[in-house]
């Protein structure tokens, strides 16, 4: 499920960096705002829908071995994106059989027609 | 409720859109409410074009043979469904000129269609096809399905404008506009198991 909590920064006495529990503004993404920019990415593939809501633990990670670049953020959303579509649509290999002979059997006879041939070329 | 200019309301974070599909695709209800609006049972028409619509253009579907020339093959059905994204036609001509659709293909009449035919493409179970439900009383008794191995590059003036040569028929509720998206998805980023045990 979703959480509307997040983590906030705060000094530990040791040194260290941690996170405390902080309520924080769900990540929303509008279709206008995908509709209105100038991104092909269909909805829930931007990188700020994927990224937005990382962990307190992946957010103090980050503070000590350094952020991760923009590509490494849009590779890592992209496969996180791939894989829930794949969790939640899984394929049936013998329903793919059964729906590629379907369509094999009733699209076999349909014509196929060359547009034009090279000058020269026979037709 | 959507907002202005807003085509659905806003989709939340991925853990809701992946339990939104598995909900759609268990859902008896998407049949029924598949598409949000259909020609044959409105007065009202949309000039505007939208990622998912079906449309009547009549066009065979152009491809390359195999002799590497171009060539065409038989669409009798004449439908087509949208597949570049909505915000493509915001664009001008200039900076998007093309969209691409596929064609949405009959495979038979349902008095022939077996039933374990029918509920494989009824499952949303397989990836190279996506099954389309009746959009017309012509449709009705005939299984349909959009073939996505068969995608066209269109000229964005076919489809809207003075010039317009298609006619929309019919357009999908947000729960089918979900689906279809996530099954784009799922066809691009297939695996071709190289890594299968």
């Amino acid at each position: 499920m979703p959480s509307d909590f997040g983590f906030a920064f705060v000094g530990l006495m040791s040194g260290q960096v941690g996170g405390v529990p902080t309520a924080r503004a769900r990540q929303v993404l509008g279709y206008s705002e995908v509709a209105s920019s100038e991104t092909p990415l269909p909805v829930g593939f931007r990188p700020v829908s994927l990224l937005g809501a990382r962990t307190g633990t992946l957010l103090v990670g980050e503070r000590l071995v350094g952020k991760s670049s923009e590509p490494e953020r849009l590779v890592t959303g992209s496969l996180r994106y791939v894989e829930a579509i794949a969790s939640a649509l899984p394929i049936d290999k013998e329903d793919e059989r059964i729906i590629d002979e379907l369509m094999a059997k009733r699209t076999a006879g349909r014509a196929t027609r060359p547009l034009r041939r090279r000058e020269g070329e026979p037709l | 409720m959507a907002g202005e200019g807003e085509r659905w309301p806003p989709v939340y974070d991925l853990d809701g859109l992946v339990d939104e599909i598995k909900e759609l695709t268990g859902d008896e209800r998407l049949e029924r409410e598949f598409f949000g609006w259909r020609l044959d049972r409105s007065v009202v028409c949309h000039n505007d074009i939208c990622q998912g619509d079906v449309l009547l253009l009549d066009s065979e579907v152009p491809v390359i043979l195999d002799d590497g020339q171009p060539g065409t093959v038989d669409h009798p059905e004449r439908a087509w469904m949208v597949i570049g994204n909505t915000c493509d036609f915001d664009r001008s001509i200039e900076h998007a000129r093309w969209t691409q659709l596929v064609p949405i293909v009959s495979a038979g009449n349902l008095g022939e269609v077996t039933p374990t035919e029918l509920n494989a493409a009824r499952r949303y179970t397989q990836a190279r096809r996506f099954y389309v439900p009746p959009w017309s009383l012509e449709t009705e008794a005939q299984l349909h399905m959009a073939d996505f191995l068969l995608p066209v590059a269109v000229d964005k003036r076919v489809l809207q404008g003075d010039r317009r040569k298609a006619t929309l028929q019919a357009r999908m509720g947000r729960g089918a506009w979900v689906l279809l998206n996530a099954c784009l998805v799922r066809l691009l980023a297939r695996d071709d198991g190289r890594y299968d045990e």
